[in-house]
């Protein structure tokens, strides 16, 4: 990835493992999402993991994008450097924008999520962190059918299993309801979304989902194992 | 409420300790005492009624010596605090009995309380932090604790077995003595080649039976005993210092607390100090006889919850293995 490509204008958002900064790639919109190196980690295993998780998220990216799900196109990769360049997609997180909608487009958005997830999930991909921040609303009427776009998809990839689409959903589940608390029983309408979008697997991925709910701490839980 | 004086009793695995604390009047804490004993397994690992045996044994003379070292007697004391759980079932249950014969003797109060917040409110204390986010490494528990919403809350844990007990596993396997992490600590400083072990973190929890199971073949295959102590600790400290910062970004807390048996590691202690300070954060480092279980930090637990009036009646005192870190209401603070 050639610096004299990549143009930086402002910082985005800066988290716990990377940080991400808008500016311009070959004079295209973009997002730069840096992971820094860990001054606590060993420098080999930490270039290891920093090369690992990028890879990782630019094939869950590309893969969710061949699932027709709406996913930010990666421009480049720099894995030495930890380093993505990513489309820039506009518009307000759901996160951002959900509690401000009118009833109808809430209800547009809610069963959208649903069917972005359930769509990852009938690929064979979940999501990893499904949180409403991780959903950009590019889209919404009269401008044409409701669009939201899926980022950061950084903990996710193939996943086959019906008890890691049971906890994608339940981390959804415990997002959506937390941040969304004046609007907790339009979940019916992200499930409702999610049936559309995966029509073969949603009754299974909806009653682990409860299951998951119920077990809690200390219990026997399924095995989950995510290398970096 | 008055200045009061509490003598801890822990059991909850192989490790039986008394320890002492003052709490004064403005609740500042000083510890007078602490008498520890650790049971080792002659080989395997611990055997529950075995290591209860031996804590059975060892109870009585740690106590007078706690005791004795604080220059206090039984009655003088203002509570008798045990640890009620979470841990093994008979080494817990040696430890309460002791408890509630001291206290009955002495006439005082007893108090149970939660193992894994004992090692967070120790940290509170002694360390000066307010409000930390604690890492909590230890053989059986790997957890990421904080409070949050009236309780303390776990932000992520080993999916499997705890760090410790990863280690000790390893340390069978490789002839090392019991608990093995400092044992490992000392081949590490020899390793010189990082190995490809797994590295599995999934949100804040970790899992660490992918790593053993790569190191046990590596071992049979012939890799160096010190590359491959090193490369455990490098892998499974970066693996816990990374969901520890996780935790603190997500719950935004500046302050991170060691605590547990594993914090007593060197270089663990180190790469939470590199990571607080990447972070504009500060990390409290608890000297290792209070990271690892003691009676002390369970006498201090017992003095916060006493001055808040939460002692525990005779019928309520039975131990209880799986006393999950966020059933306790807190009123103490």
């Amino acid at each position: 990835m050639s610096p004299a490509w990549w143009r930086v204008e402002e910082v985005i958002a800066q988290g716990a493992e990377a940080v991400l900064l808008s500016g311009t790639w070959l004079g295209r919109a973009a997002v730069l999402k840096l992971r820094a190196p860990k001054a606590y980690r060993h420098p080999e295993l930490d270039a290891r993991i920093r090369a690992a998780r990028a890879r990782a998220e630019a094939r869950a990216l590309r893969d969710g994008r061949a699932a027709g799900v709406r996913t930010p196109a990666v421009l480049d990769i720099d894995e030495g450097a930890g380093a993505l360049v990513l489309e820039r997609i506009d518009g307000p997180t759901v996160r951002a924008a959900y509690d401000g909608l009118p009833d109808a487009d809430r209800a547009r958005v809610a069963r959208a999520l649903g069917g972005v997830l359930g769509a990852l999930h009938d690929a064979g991909l979940v999501h990893g962190d499904p949180t409403t921040s991780n959903f950009i609303v590019e889209r919404l009427p009269p401008e044409g059918s409701v669009s939201l776009a899926t980022i950061d998809m950084s903990m996710g990839g193939p996943a086959e299993g019906v008890e890691e689409r049971g906890v994608d959903l339940r981390l959804l589940h415990e997002a959506f309801c937390s941040t969304h608390h004046l609007h907790e029983r339009e979940f019916a309408l992200v499930l409702e979304g999610y049936r559309a979008g995966n029509p073969g697997g949603a009754e299974g991925a909806i009653s682990r989902m409860d299951a998951i709910a119920s077990r809690g701490r200390y219990q026997a839980r399924g095995a989950k194992e995510g290398t970096g | 409420m008055d200045e009061s004086v509490v003598l801890g009793i822990e059991s909850t695995a192989h490790t039986a300790s008394a320890g002492v604390v003052r709490r004064d009047a403005g609740g500042g804490f000083e510890v007078l005492s602490i008498r520890s004993s650790s049971w080792s397994p002659p080989k395997g690992g611990i055997h529950p009624r075995e290591a209860a045996n031996d804590h059975a044994e060892k109870l009585p003379g740690l106590i007078r010596g706690a005791l004795g070292e604080a220059r206090v007697g039984p009655r003088e004391l203002s509570a008798v605090a045990f640890a009620q759980g979470p841990g093994l079932g008979p080494c817990l249950r040696t430890g309460a009995s002791a408890a509630r014969a001291l206290s009955a003797v002495a006439g005082v109060p007893l108090v149970g309380v939660n193992h894994c917040v004992a090692h967070l409110e120790v940290g509170r204390a002694l360390m000066g932090c307010e409000d930390p986010v604690l890492l909590y490494a230890s053989g059986g528990n790997t957890q990421v604790i904080a409070y949050a919403a009236g309780r303390y809350r776990v932000f992520g844990e080993t999916l499997d077995i705890g760090v410790g007990n990863m280690l000790d596993k390893y340390g069978r396997a490789a002839s090392l003595p019991f608990p093995s992490g400092p044992a490992i600590e000392r081949l590490a400083r020899g390793g010189r080649r990082l190995l490809p072990l797994p590295y599995s973190v999934k949100g804040m929890d970790v899992a660490f039976s992918g790593m053993l199971t790569s190191a046990m073949q590596m071992r049979a295959d012939g890799a160096s005993e010190e590359d491959l102590a090193m490369s455990l600790q490098e892998v499974a400290f970066a693996m816990l210092v990374e969901v520890a910062e996780r935790a603190m970004a997500h719950v935004g807390r500046d302050e991170l607390l060691l605590g547990g048996g594993v914090a007593a590691n060197a270089r663990l202690r180190e790469m939470a100090r590199l990571m607080a300070e990447g972070r504009g954060a500060r990390a409290f480092v608890p000297e290792p006889r209070l990271c690892v279980d003691n009676g002390a930090m369970i006498a201090v637990l017992g003095a916060m919850m006493l001055a808040a009036g939460a002692t525990t009646r005779l019928e309520d005192s039975a131990v209880r293995q799986r006393f999950r870190t966020d059933e306790v209401e807190v009123t103490w603070r």
